[in-house]
């Protein structure tokens, strides 16, 4: 019964801390058990909530994305500039796609020179410079002012029904598919096994390379489809809108309770992990904390809630 | 022949920037010039000094990613403190600061058994959280003329800065490959687990890397804020990574154990030649950034091609 109830707490630990956190912000905030506060919540995770759950494909497979902000930052240029001389459709098309070019080139790279997992950092590292400069000398330096299509601007302000923003709805349904092709596919499984190991996955007849290539496509992709939301909320573009989104993505993940080295993980976890950091800076900000304290804060939940991952992963093993 | 290519797949890194120097030397007249000579290595001293730490935390096979909040956090503490305490006393006081981030790390990396780069990444957001607190956000001007010459000045014609980050090399170097202390640390890199199995105290060598990685950070945190006279809370925003990035070019590899403090000097070297060289060119900066990336991407890239092709 005494070992149930640890297996328990383990399995549910990222989950527990996240009722902790709504708990806390509950009893001390009187406006944060709002229906109108909660939607709040829900929609600022909406961004960061793509880029994780992007990079968690990334991060299964043992292997991590620090480029994932300037990628973010050059698809919503380009999604906003290609929208004053197309429709917004295609637009949005073109972003998505560039989106995925970005991706595929950061999985081309690590994928022919068999990149281990600290190369692949520092391989994305490089990709995250070269963006940046793309992006830069794309405006040479300049924001660009929002769509003028309704339909773009509703991606991000719009709400369906009262209670229903567009982009909480775009999120899930992508977080949905993911998770669907993460936990239900045999693709899935296949990039589980290549994180956990990527050697016996490779003498089993896994195609890593392939694996991981589309699993590097699918966070570009996903940082394309953040871009769009974020440019289309803050009405315009800005060349460095993206940055230090590739720390927040993966601090969100490791609250979730995704490994940074492989094999363990899933979707839901990212979304468990986005919402939980998410209700966190909702509730200080409630609270009036300065954004100085907010990342002190940030950095001791981090810190406390893997020691007490690794602690607990110790007493159940 | 067999030798010079024995000398050339072995020392690539060398090779690189010796062929980089000497073509720099025949693109611009002014590139080999003492003046500019100097200029190189004052640009590449603040990194080069936290190069020296981070090179002990990349051999025992650590990250620290908390070094540009260090840096930030000590510099500020220097200046903040001098008008109570005095100067040397408040750079003698940034130091333990600095040193204190370190054993946090070390602790938590050590003690909970946590992975490095996570708590670092956590460490970084909580000092430099501290540094915006103490700061209030603003840059904050030194009031002591004396601390800004530390920065500036020089002897003989080579700056203090360039003085301080040889000596520092030096030491690394002689740390790293005359004392018991360093050859335990590369057998921590190689292998956490024989090393513990052979006697020794894994947790003070853990402990001890992210020590000796915060301080230098502290020593470059204080010259930085005695070059630019002034003290930030964003001064070591991109500190981090550029200082990994110099170190690994320079052949130390991430997965430890492996690597010098010559290798990541290079490292670090190669990158203020580059910038500077693109400067000299007149290359705009947006076109250095991307060129910097493409150049991190073609030397990791290669490097895990080869070790892939050995293997």
């Amino acid at each position: 019964m005494k070992t149930n109830a640890k297996k328990i707490i383990y399995r549910y630990s990222s989950l527990i801390l996240l009722f902790l956190f709504i708990l806390i912000a509950s009893i001390f905030a009187e406006n944060f058990f709002t229906a109108r506060n909660l939607t709040n919540v829900v929609r600022q995770s909406c961004v960061l909530g793509l880029l994780t759950v992007g990079m968690s494909f990334v991060l299964i497979c043992g292997h991590m994305d620090l480029s994932i902000g300037s990628i973010m930052t050059f698809t919503g240029l380009i999604a906003i500039s290609f929208g004053t001389r197309m429709p917004a459709g295609a637009a949005i098309a073109c972003a998505l796609l560039a989106g995925i070019l970005c991706g595929a080139v950061n999985g081309l790279i690590i994928t022919l020179t068999h990149a281990n997992s600290g190369e692949s950092l520092m391989i994305t590292f490089g990709t995250q410079l070269l963006f940046s400069a793309v992006s830069l000398l794309y405006t040479g330096g300049f924001s660009l002012s929002g769509s003028e299509s309704d339909f773009y601007n509703a991606l991000g302000t719009g709400s369906i029904g009262k209670w229903l923003p567009v982009p909480v709805l775009i999120y899930i349904i992508f977080a949905v598919l993911l998770w669907v092709l993460e936990s239900k596919t045999s693709f899935g499984r296949q990039m589980h096994m290549i994180g956990f190991n990527p050697v016996c996955s490779h003498l089993s007849g896994v195609r890593t390379g392939l694996v991981k290539m589309v699993c590097y496509c699918i966070s570009g992709f996903c940082a394309a489809a953040g871009a769009i939301i974020l440019t289309s909320r803050t009405l315009g573009a800005t060349p460095t809108a993206g940055v230090g989104y590739e720390m927040d993505a993966i601090v969100a993940a490791v609250l979730g309770g995704i490994s940074l080295s492989g094999g363990l993980g899933s979707i839901a976890k990212a979304f468990v992990g986005v919402i939980t950091l998410s209700v966190l800076s909702n509730a200080m900000n409630l609270f009036g904390f300065q954004s100085f304290d907010q990342s002190i804060v940030k950095g001791c939940v981090l810190i406390a809630a893997i020691a007490f991952d690794v602690w607990n992963r110790k007493q159940t093993v | 022949m067999t030798k010079v290519k024995k000398i050339v797949t072995e020392q690539k890194t060398l090779v690189f920037l010796l062929l980089l120097v000497i073509l720099m030397g025949i693109i611009s007249p002014f590139f080999l010039t003492g003046d500019n000579i100097v200029n190189v290595l004052v640009q590449s001293s603040i990194y080069g000094i936290m190069a020296c730490g981070m090179t002990f935390a990349i051999i025992g096979g650590d990250f620290d990613l908390s070094v540009g909040s260090t840096m930030a956090l000590s510099g500020l503490v220097a200046i903040l403190c001098e008008p109570y305490v005095g100067q040397v006393p408040a750079m003698l006081l940034a130091l333990l600061t600095a040193a204190a981030v370190g054993l946090v790390n070390g602790f938590l990396v050590a003690k909970c058994r946590i992975s490095s780069f996570i708590v670092t990444i956590g460490t970084s957001y909580i000092f430099k959280g501290i540094a915006l607190k103490i700061s209030n956000g603003d840059p904050i001007a030194s009031s002591n003329p004396w601390f800004g010459r530390m920065g500036n000045d020089k002897i003989l014609g080579i700056p203090y800065l360039v003085i301080i980050m040889v000596l520092l090399v030096l030491i690394t170097h002689y740390v790293l490959t005359a004392t018991r202390f360093g050859r335990n640390i590369y057998t921590i890199g190689g292998n956490m687990e024989v090393a513990h199995n052979s006697g020794i105290r894994t947790g003070f060598y853990k402990t001890s890397i992210f020590v000796l990685s915060a301080f230098t950070a502290g020593i470059a945190g204080i010259l930085n804020a005695s070059k630019l006279n002034t003290a930030s809370a964003v001064q070591g925003d991109n500190a981090a990574l550029s200082v990994i990035t110099g170190v690994v070019i320079g052949g130390t590899s991430l997965i430890g154990g492996v690597g010098s403090i010559g290798k990541s000097m290079i490292g670090i070297l190669i990158f203020s030649v580059i910038t500077n060289a693109l400067d000299l060119m007149g290359v705009f900066s947006y076109y250095q950034t991307g060129i910097r990336g493409l150049m991190l991407i073609v030397i990791i890239g290669m490097e895990a091609y080869a070790r892939y092709r050995e293997s």
